[in-house]
């Protein structure tokens, strides 16, 4: 077991030390890197702070020792500063996280909380009418844009009904202002959870030892919650980390529809004013982020389930 | 002025500058179609490609190409994808690339770990004694058996595919103009939600149905393919 | 049993999602090869009153360099009598014969003349365009849902607590480059606009050089220097002290990156112009003394001003407050003198302003508090105004017209974008001003080769020029068919909803007296392709004479505004007059070291730094077109004759003489067509009238003085 998570744990540094240098080619796809470093000036700059740029950026150097130079400022907690306000990237990006995380959270749970536990009853009324119904929104609720969704949201609820605010995270803790968000946010990983949970206690449902537990004259409901959802539990526990990562994604529409000061209005911020550090910052966090959560589950896999074999 | 919602000549509508919105769909199909086959297709190709020489011969390549494939899939992707457009110029080709290489890590997961299963099979063993060179090998034995799954896995992603361009186009990063898109024209269209909600509510529903159209035909694929899981 | 009608009814479902698939797919290829669209546009209107039906056709055959091309020009009019105007359409249907191909070509041109009668028309327009696929994305008439439109919109009540103001701007400026953190000097924030900030100068009524915190100042005779006594008994923010002499020589000095080499604050450059490596002096507690580097006659009315462009300088700041807790501490913190202090402030996301305790020196703010939030989606703006719960917001262009029909309050401070296209690689100077050094020619790679839109005044004959016509004449003449062959009020018609206006050359605002209509560059299609003619470029058997770039910048860049529409459209426009658009959208940070460099010659639509409708005639124009900025930014273009210019005007203490420069400088820009305006984008807000009264401002980039807005 040891060794098998510190082979995970290798492995996650390796996957982060090659995405910085995606990162990092990235900022040296269009020639010199400095236009990525320093802001727009109207009348031109200095050619002294552009020399010293180079320096700072190591550019006299060879290319791989400016990358080694660079990922070693990074490891040791050195993003730099963001061009366009002239703060640290990691004080920014603390800055916002927290409202980010937030939502992600509820989204998330909301998008569990409703999508298993209609996968589970999908699958046990294989063929019903609200089996036809339930995948149809499935099937939907994976075929429509985010942000049209969040855009067609905001047009019923808050301008049509007048229920709830059109945008914005409000003062303190207002809940009602999470409640759209976190829906639009919620809505796709919910349709995927139900499919993926549907298939998969559909499998378990046709596998012998629960047709041995029926036939001992275990009841229906016990048999489906306790031999089945338990076996079935490992596919959607496995998206639910990539659900979490891929809510990273939507977070970036869904924070700019609903002006929401996350980190996906950040980067969206940092991207349109060619923010270079605060860009690669962002995706470096994360990617450490990731490979967390990865490994969690790597762990909570091997714990959950004895088939896995560590090697 | 007349709202020219519904009548016999314009059967979805018209938009604010008064175009029929079904010949702007009829037309962004055109180009949406090709982006999206056009990335589908490169991506699957090159990720087959690498998946299967990763696969087959094992060892260092395979560890390299793997380790790129992990550390794509932990950098958020969109974000990625859109600091590409900005490097790049914005273009159809540009486009395509991005939409290529969002697909591509998948599907070398999936060919590498079909063509490690396959390897050892025994009339690959038995070709390989017959003295067929590794390229023959690969093309002639083990691609056959790792095309089908290959096939499904694209058509399921080409909702995604489709879905994602909507989204660069309402970040702006999508098919740029004049080339019409669906994408686009929903991200246009949404000032007038609340006015004309057909403007933009048809190119949502049309996404909505091919992308549920690919699922089926994903689905329905899979099924054909691998027969344990047809009845579910 | 059951399994299989399961899958029978997947399939059949399956069956027709498909097959809705194939119909699609169908469709797509059979898009692929000629296709017909059909357009129809139907403008209608009722004016009561007495009306007579016109209808006039004309059948013309005109022979355009061998092809012959039949007009047919159906006039339909409806006219009434006893008005001012008559609106005449003109349909033109044209057959051109194209390498055995026949194009048919429908134009429709709406023209405004002013008669003695309004003419009504019914006019329907069926057009049909028989060509590769091409849907046309530009203008065409005319807002068909502005009915239903008017009818979504309510005047709400506002939901803000009363004496609070809440402001949805873009978001753009908060806590960015020209709106940096905190009051820092030398990476200034727009603290001036939310009534945080003040400086020595501020725009008024007539002047822009009336003063704020300064009282009285003397300038040297020679222009070499001057002394400014300050206004006394003027508060910092958060029990800061009086604002003294010192901490506005040190703000200034902080800004001068000849002096400051962290100044990173927008235009920093102009500073060093200004003063050099001279420090601002404070000679007591209300007196400070600078000596010019540079004169410039801004120095009052741009560079230490209120409504300083770009942040040009910072607001009077706290020294002592700077020496106590250092540069990182003034970067989240505020310490001003303005009517409001900002008392909660996050970057990117949000401002909060509440009105000082104290009995302000100039202005007591009307309002308790204020809050700023950054919304980038459109939608969501109009949507925060429309339920109450902003009382402020900017709305794009398009939205303009309908959000003023609806009833909302406009305010605004008069600001408005120029949009002008700007031509680099006519590099026309040979000695670098800076240095005095002679500039190597064939070494520029922008004369290369032959580029259609790029005068080279070092070798007249490049190789493709037409009998008796240099180089220079035959960009000049490219550049004047590309200003002339674009429809300005359409532009502003369509893209921007009537609420721009046309721009004829950039830096200039029709609306100024001195603006002479003479300079206008007429929409005249056939004197277009006749100069595109005479410069040797006739156009193709596909009717293409060459083909451009236009550089227009990121597509959305977060709510930046329509340039990319405004692109679109006049690349629409220049298609019409055979040349071959490709409209580039991507960041400008990639864009720009080619203007840094003076290596690109992609034209680009801008407003190169000094395209603000509100700036004064009289200031000098076209430092950014000259080498004085070499090594920096730049239009991409360089002339002697500018230079000359801009000096002159930039030491010229009399507003007369500046005029006279500048109109030469006007004829200058009009005649080689270096930088043809073509609309101006107005900067727009809307506020809630059923709480908000009025807020008045002064002229400026965009909003300010929210210590005027008054309550109902």
């Amino acid at each position: 077991m040891g060794q098998f998570i510190a082979r995970r744990v290798l492995l996650g540094i390796i996957a982060l030390m090659l995405a910085m240098l995606i990162v990092f080619s990235l900022s040296r796809v269009k020639g010199d890197p400095r236009y990525f470093f320093i802001g727009e000036d109207s009348l031109g700059i200095d050619p002294a702070v552009w020399e010293e740029w180079g320096r700072r950026l190591n550019l006299d150097k060879p290319v791989p020792i400016q990358f080694a130079l660079w990922m070693g400022d990074i490891l040791t907690g050195d993003f730099g500063d963001s061009v366009t306000t002239q703060r640290g990237v990691l004080e920014i990006i603390r800055e916002k996280a927290p409202n980010t995380i937030q939502l992600g959270i509820i989204a998330w749970l909301l998008g569990t909380l409703v999508g298993v536990p209609l996968g589970v009853f999908s699958a046990t009324n294989r063929g019903n009418f609200l089996d036809y119904v339930l995948r149809g929104f499935a099937l939907f609720g994976q075929s429509v844009p985010i942000f049209w969704l969040a855009l067609v949201m905001i047009f019923v609820f808050a301008v049509n009904l007048g229920w709830l605010p059109s945008g914005t995270k409000g003062e303190g803790l207002a809940i009602r202002n999470f409640v759209m968000p976190a829906v639009a946010l919620a809505w796709f990983p919910a349709a995927s959870y139900l499919r993926i949970t549907r298939t998969a206690m559909l499998e378990i449902l046709d596998s012998e030892f629960v047709k041995f537990a029926r036939a001992k004259g275990v009841a229906q409901v016990p048999v489906r919650w306790k031999h089945a959802f338990r076996n079935a539990i490992i596919p959607p526990l496995t998206l639910s980390v990539f659900v979490l990562f891929g809510l990273l994604n939507g977070t970036i529409i869904i924070e700019t529809v609903f002006a929401w000061p996350g980190l996906g209005r950040l980067a969206i911020d940092a991207l349109w004013a060619t923010d270079y550090p605060l860009l690669a910052g962002l995706a470096i966090i994360y990617g450490a982020a990731f490979v967390v959560m990865i490994l969690s589950l790597d762990i909570v896999y091997a714990l959950l389930d004895p088939r896995i074999k560590y090697n | 002025m007349e709202d020219e919602n519904a009548s016999i000549s314009y059967f979805l509508g018209t938009d604010a500058l008064g175009r029929d919105i079904l010949s702007k769909i009829i037309a962004g199909a055109r180009i949406t179609v090709l982006v999206v086959v056009a990335a589908v297709g490169t991506g699957v190709i090159v990720g087959t490609t690498i998946g299967l020489v990763a696969g087959y011969f094992g060892g260092l390549i395979d560890d390299i190409v793997m380790r790129f494939v992990d550390a794509w899939n932990i950098l958020p992707g969109l974000l990625i994808i859109l600091v590409i457009v900005l490097v790049l110029e914005q273009s159809l080709e540009t486009l395509i690339i991005v939409l290529a290489i969002v697909s591509w890590p998948g599907a070398v997961r999936l060919v590498r770990a079909e063509t490690l299963s396959l390897k050892n099979r025994e009339y690959v063993a038995l070709a390989r004694v017959a003295g067929a060179s590794n390229t023959r090998i690969m093309i002639r034995h083990i691609l056959p058996g790792v095309v089908n799954i290959v096939i499904v896995t694209a058509t399921l992603g080409t909702g995604n595919i489709i879905l994602l361009e909507a989204s660069l186009s309402y970040l702006g990063a999508g098919i740029p103009p004049p080339e019409p898109s669906w994408g686009r024209m929903i991200s246009e269209e949404r000032q007038y939600i609340d006015a004309a909600w057909w403007t933009s509510l048809f190119p949502g529903l049309v996404i909505a149905m091919v992308v549920m159209s690919g699922n089926f035909l994903g689905d329905w694929f899979r099924d054909r393919v691998d027969p344990t899981l047809r009845q579910l | 049993m059951k399994i299989l009608t399961d899958k029978f009814k997947r399939k059949t479902l399956s069956a027709g999602l498909l097959s809705i698939l194939a119909v699609v797919a169908v469709f797509a290829v059979a898009c692929g090869g000629t296709e017909t669209v059909i357009q129809t546009v139907v403008v209608k209107e009722q004016v009561p009153g007495e009306t007579v039906i016109q209808t006039v056709v004309v059948e013309k055959e005109v022979q355009v360099a061998g092809e012959t091309v039949v007009q047919t020009v159906v006039v339909e009019k409806e006219v009434q009598v006893a008005g001012e105007t008559v609106i005449q359409t003109v349909v033109v249907e044209r057959e051109v014969e194209v390498a055995g191909q026949t194009v048919v070509q429908t134009v429709v041109v709406e023209k405004e003349v002013p008669v003695e009668v309004v003419v009504v028309e019914e006019v329907e327009v069926v057009k049909e365009v028989e060509k590769e696929v091409e849907v046309v994305v530009t203008a065409t008439p005319e807002g068909m849902m502005e009915e239903a439109m008017m009818e979504a919109i309510d005047i709400p009540d506002s939901k803000s607590t009363p004496g609070h103001v809440i402001f949805a701007d873009v978001g753009s400026a908060l806590g960015s480059i020209s709106g940096n953190g905190g009051s820092l000097p030398d990476a200034p924030l727009q603290g001036d606009r939310w009534g945080a900030g003040e400086h020595l100068f501020t725009p008024g009524a007539a002047d822009w050089d009336e003063p704020m915190l300064a009282d009285t100042w003397t300038l040297a005779e020679d222009l070499s220097s001057v002394t400014i006594n300050i206004r006394q008994g003027v508060q910092f923010h958060n029990g800061w002290g009086e604002l003294k002499a010192e901490d506005i020589a040190w703000v200034i000095n902080r800004t001068n990156p000849a002096i400051n080499p962290e100044s990173i604050a927008a235009s920093a450059a102009n500073f060093t112009a200004l003063f050099g490596d001279v420090p601002v002096e404070a000679i007591d507690d209300y007196t400070i003394s600078a000596q010019f580097n540079n004169f410039d006659v801004r120095w009052a009315s741009n560079f230490l001003n209120q409504e300083a462009s770009g942040g040009l300088t910072s607001m009077a700041t706290s020294k002592r407050a700077f020496d106590e807790n250092g540069r990182d501490w003034l970067k989240d913190n505020f310490i001003g003198t303005g009517p409001f202090s900002v008392t909660d402030f996050k970057s990117g996301t949000s401002v909060t302003l509440e009105k000082v305790d104290y009995d302000h020196w100039r202005k007591n703010a009307g309002i308790d508090s204020f809050k700023v939030l950054a919304v980038p989606e459109e939608f969501t703006r109009v949507a925060l105004l429309q339920n109450g719960e902003s009382d402020v917001s900017f709305i794009d262009p398009k939205d303009l017209a309908r959000m003023k029909k609806a009833g909302f309050l406009e305010v605004g401070a008069g600001a408005g974008i120029q949009e002008g296209v700007m031509f680099p690689g006519n590099l026309w100077e040979t000695t670098n001003a800076i240095t005095g050094e002679a500039i190597d020619f064939p070494s520029h790679g922008v004369f290369v080769r032959p580029i259609q839109w790029v005068g080279n005044p070092h070798q007249p004959e490049d190789g493709d020029n037409p009998p008796g016509i240099d180089d220079m004449e035959q960009a000049r003449l490219v550049r004047q068919a590309l200003a002339r062959s674009v429809d300005r009020a359409a532009i502003v018609e369509h893209v921007l909803g009537g609420v721009g206006n046309p721009v004829h050359v950039t830096y200039f605002s029709t609306f100024n007296p001195n603006w002479d209509s003479q300079y206008e560059y007429p929409y005249d299609v056939d004197a277009a392709n006749k100069m595109l003619d005479d410069a040797g470029y006739p156009a193709g058997d596909n009717g293409v004479r060459f083909e451009m770039p236009l550089f227009v910048g990121p597509e959305l860049g977060g709510g930046e505004g329509p340039a990319g529409e405004i692109g679109d459209a006049i690349a629409g426009f220049w298609t019409d007059v055979g040349i071959n658009v490709k409209v580039l959208k991507y960041a400008y940070g990639v864009f720009r070291p080619g203007l840094v460099s003076r290596s690109t010659v992609v034209p680009m639509l801008t407003s190169c730094d000094d395209g603000q409708e509100a700036y004064p005639f009289d200031w000098p124009k076209g430092l950014v077109q000259t080498t004085l900025t070499r090594g920096g930014f730049s239009c991409g273009f360089e002339s002697p004759d500018i230079l000359e210019w801009y000096n002159a005007a930039r030491n010229e203490p009399d507003r007369e003489e500046r005029i006279k420069i500048n109109k030469e400088y006007l004829a200058y820009m009009h005649n080689w067509a270096l930088f043809p305006g073509y609309v101006t984008v107005p900067q727009a807000y809307y506020a809630n009238p059923n709480y908000i009264a009025e807020w008045p401002m002064h002229i400026g980039g965009s909003y300010n003085s929210p210590e005027n807005i008054v309550l109902k």
